[in-house]
């Protein structure tokens, strides 16, 4: 089946790619470029980078704008579907939803209006043994962006590994975050997957933060052979 | 053993880590024997305690075209059909398939009680589906939601139709289902 993967450039639609390609064939990226900040579907930091991690892929990307508007943004979806259904021919959809119905809902109805069968393969996961799978398969990660307590500053930038995952296991329930970030506690982004021919070096970025609300700007970057 | 019915298109393995590998996870948390088949399994497995038929995609009609598997119809344990498991049950019982697109959370009202509902009146569950259900006479109707039936339970045997998911946010009521399997309940 020809699918295409929803790509905001963290680890759940590189991971939701990846697992894709093992049974399906992916024909292309779509990425979503919301111009709000404080979008719940769209928004994440370096998302100009996808262009970087498609190259890296060797997978053409389809670059779509949004103002970011609760429901309007939903017609910017189905408009870079519909694109993606006429220069790649896809017949299935790839998102990275682990637990928000709020996405899944909206991913789901458009894929069903365009005739599109809709794929979510990390939907309900273990969540800790999907960041082990994804350290022990050695995607490159870091996180490009933390929105709540208790992460300060010194989060920013620093890699997905085993003693991340230790360090949120054990603050987790105190300050109720999920440990993937889903519901928008830290936004991630990556580097080096396995299917990639190429990875991406970090050569600039810049540190914002303020009150559990930074980001991890990417400046410069650039693709080096593996 | 609680076999799990993979109602899945086998030719898409990609659906499987939506639609069964969750159910898995809520069974192997209590601490059953499992064993996941494919609907076109034709031999029970043995020393079946219960069986759970899943779920599947928007656009996936194969579980409608395999329906259930040659053993299952005369078996009188206990049986739990999710969504298109649950399509298959109220075939199976004489009813009909209609139209019914819904995708999202929805209100559910308890209108009959059972032990599998553990009292609960009314929760909001995840629905997926672009058919309901139809039937009268051989159920009875455990739950509605504002489009129509919910929940059901087979009048005869302890089979059990849901037609929204459980393991989104409702695992309670697959963990009921298990207890149940194991007489605990």
């Amino acid at each position: 089946m020809r699918l295409a993967v929803l790509l905001s450039g963290g680890k759940d639609s590189i991971y939701s790619c990846w697992r894709a390609m093992q049974s399906g064939e992916v024909v292309c990226f779509v990425t979503i470029r919301s111009h709000n900040t404080d979008s719940y579907m769209f928004h994440t930091p370096n998302i100009d980078l996808t262009r970087l991690q498609a190259e890296a892929a060797g997978i053409p990307l389809i670059e779509w704008q949004t103002a970011g508007e609760e429901e309007s943004e939903l017609d910017d979806l189905r408009a870079a579907l519909k694109e993606a259904s006429c220069r790649y021919v896809i017949e299935g959809v790839v998102s990275g939803a682990i637990q928000s119905v709020y996405q899944a809902a909206r991913v789901q109805r458009i894929c069903l209006e365009l005739g599109f069968w809709s794929f979510n393969p990390l939907w309900l996961c273990n969540q800790e043994e999907y960041l082990n799978e994804l350290i022990e398969n050695q995607f490159e990660i870091i996180i490009a962006g933390v929105f709540s307590e208790p992460f300060d500053k010194t989060w920013l930038g620093r890699k997905i590994d085993h003693d991340f995952v230790n360090r949120l296991r054990l603050i987790k329930d105190k300050y109720r975050i999920s440990l993937t970030g889903e519901g928008g506690e830290y936004e991630s982004f990556v580097c080096d997957a396995p299917f990639f021919t190429r990875r991406i070096v970090i050569t600039r970025s810049e540190k914002t933060y303020k009150n559990h609300n930074g980001r991890f700007l990417i400046t410069g970057a650039e693709l080096e052979d593996k | 053993m609680i076999a799990i019915l993979d109602c899945t298109n086998q030719d898409l393995p990609l659906l499987k880590r939506e639609f069964v590998n969750p159910i898995v996870s809520i069974v192997q948390r209590t601490t059953h024997d499992s064993v996941v088949l494919p609907l076109t399994s034709h031999k029970m497995p043995g020393n079946l305690k219960g069986v759970i038929l899943t779920g599947t995609a928007l656009m996936d009609d194969q579980y409608l075209t395999t329906g259930l598997p040659d053993w299952l119809p005369d078996w009188s344990g206990l049986v739990l059909g999710i969504c298109a498991g649950m399509q298959l049950i109220a075939l199976n019982f004489g009813g009909r398939l209609v139209q019914s697109e819904e995708i999202g959370m929805t209100e559910i009202r308890c209108i009959s009680a059972d032990r599998i509902l553990g009292g609960k009146e009314q929760f909001t569950a995840w629905e997926l589906h672009r058919k309901g259900i139809e039937i009268t006479g051989r159920v009875t109707v455990l739950a509605r939601s504002a489009s129509g039936i919910q929940m059901i339970r087979a009048n005869d045997r302890p089979w059990y139709g849901l037609l929204f998911h459980p393991e989104v946010r409702n695992e309670w009521l697959i963990t009921n289902f298990l207890l149940i399997c194991a007489g605990q309940k």
